[in-house]
């Protein structure tokens, strides 16, 4: 028994140290000597020490805390299109969305009113997490709010085989607003050639991104012939639907055609 | 027996570790009022420079897994930024600066929590391997291999007797694997950069501009982009 006690306290040890060493909690300081003649060396300030404000040419390293920004949890229980919007004005808010690896889904500067930021993204069942900084690194307060877009009415509905269909665009400042929704109905599975090439290709330039059941399957600009947008996909029977747009969100008519391969 | 237990028990608590240590954040629900986040300003440290000088910033996290970040500014106006040119994952950055008053914003790159120290030190001088008069045959130079732009970087003098335009070039070696040297060429002049750094427009071509150089001493900092070694001819001929 006291074996077992003392092994797993050895393991509990170990435990500690990985976890330590892993997350971040008491990482032992690092000396770093510097082969071009700066050599400065580590150490942890306190928490809740003061940061020092000032930097002199020549004088031993100042050590610094930066605070965590703020973030939270979202968590999608059922697939669809979901808006993020973080407020700061007067200050330049900026948000990202992370996986639950840490990994950047999408990410937004300035697509909400101002320099606010907001972005619209089709989120999987998960947890992931919200994140706001600001641009200047400056202190700011942020209101943050997420909600689930209105659906688009399509616009039109296209058959694969058929003529060019033309979609227009509206110019807007972000890119949801300035899309449009075609439905495409796919009865014989196999590859399709999804296209979309701005009439005025001098000006326009079109974005397509291909949704079913609430997910987002692929999207593409400048993938085609002369800059078009173009997607090969394997689909099978069922309901699409293209979202259109311009990469920039000016107002332009895209001519879309899906062809089966 | 029980020593074939121990693993997988110490193995099974390092797992509920990683479970009970992982951060957990306020919710947002969607369709929910907002909520509020409160960002707190990055340390901003003010750097005084009294004489036109070369320095080195680092900002080293005491923490391996957080990733440091540095950005220097003027006056409100961006000067400068680097995120891993110190070793591993650390932020060091090289800068002539003039006189006046600077700000050091250090953050980290995915905006966690960072304890991390901040030094700003005089860049050591360089000693020239050349010495290279206008209009003189090709100097043949060798770029070191260095993991930030300095540690890559050589130096040549140049003395310029009369004012007037002149061609700068840097010509990357004719072997097969000189093809991936990118040359550059920052002009310094009385502990100031000269104009826009001197670059080419794709591997293996050389870095080559015409500058007017008043008559004084200069010196030349030239490295391959890609911070590998490559030898490199360098000439400085006054301009047709």
């Amino acid at each position: 028994m006291n074996t077992l006690k003392k092994n797993l306290s050895i393991a509990l040890g170990a435990m500690l140290v990985l976890a330590g060493c892993c997350m971040g909690g008491g990482a032992a300081p690092a000396t770093t000597v510097d082969p071009t003649g700066a050599a400065p060396t580590t150490a942890v300030a306190a928490p809740g020490t003061p940061n020092p404000t000032t930097l002199e040419v020549g004088a031993p390293a100042v050590t610094i805390n930066v605070v965590e920004s703020p973030r939270w949890n979202f968590t999608v229980a059922a697939a669809g299109e979901y808006q993020f919007d973080a407020v700061g004005m007067p200050a330049d808010a900026q948000l990202s969305l992370l996986d639950s690896n840490g990994w950047t889904v999408s990410s937004d500067s300035d697509s909400g009113d101002g320099l606010n930021a907001r972005l619209a993204v089709f989120l999987a069942p998960g947890t992931y997490t919200v994140r706001v900084n600001e641009w200047n690194h400056a202190a700011a307060t942020v209101q943050m709010t997420v909600t689930q877009p209105a659906p688009f009415t399509p616009v039109a509905t296209i058959a694969p085989g058929a003529p060019p269909t033309a979609v227009s665009t509206p110019s807007a400042d972000w890119d949801r607003p300035s899309s449009a929704e075609v439905a495409i109905t796919i009865t014989a599975p196999g590859t399709y050639r999804i296209n979309a090439a701005a009439t005025d290709s001098a000006t326009c330039t079109s974005r397509i991104e291909l949704i079913q059941n609430n997910a987002s399957i692929a999207s593409n600009s400048y993938g085609g012939p002369n800059s078009s947008a173009q997607i090969d996909q394997s689909l099978t029977p069922g309901t699409y639907t293209l979202r259109i747009r311009d990469t920039i969100y000016r107002a332009c008519t895209h001519s879309v055609t899906i062809v089966p391969q | 027996m029980r020593r074939h237990w121990m693993p997988l028990i110490a193995i099974a608590l390092i797992g509920l570790a990683g479970t009970a240590l992982a951060q957990t954040y306020p919710t947002l629900t969607a369709g929910a009022p907002a909520v509020t986040g409160q960002v707190q300003a990055d340390p901003s440290l003010t750097l005084t420079i009294t004489t036109p000088q070369e320095i080195i910033i680092d900002a080293i996290a005491a923490d391996p897994t957080r990733d440091a970040q540095l950005r220097l500014m003027r006056d409100g106006s961006y000067i400068a930024d680097d995120s891993d040119s110190g070793d591993g994952t650390n932020a060091r950055l090289a800068q002539f600066v003039s006189p006046g008053t600077y700000q050091v914003i250090v953050y980290e790159y995915q905006y966690r929590a960072m304890s991390a120290t901040v030094q700003a030190t005089v860049a050591p001088p360089f000693t020239p391997v050349a010495t290279i008069a206008p209009g003189a045959p090709p100097t043949s130079i060798t770029t070191p291999e260095g993991d930030w732009s300095r540690a890559a970087s050589v130096e040549v003098a140049v003395t310029v007797a009369t004012p007037g335009s002149y061609v700068l070039t840097a010509m990357p070696g004719t072997t097969p694997s000189d093809s991936m040297c990118s040359p550059e060429i920052t002009v310094i002049h009385d502990m100031a950069v000269d104009g826009y750094t001197i670059s080419n427009s794709g591997s293996g071509t050389p870095a080559t501009a015409t500058r007017e150089l008043a008559a004084g001493n200069y010196t030349l900092r030239i490295r391959n982009w890609f911070g590998h070694t490559c030898p490199m001819t360098v000439t400085v001929a006054p301009a047709p």
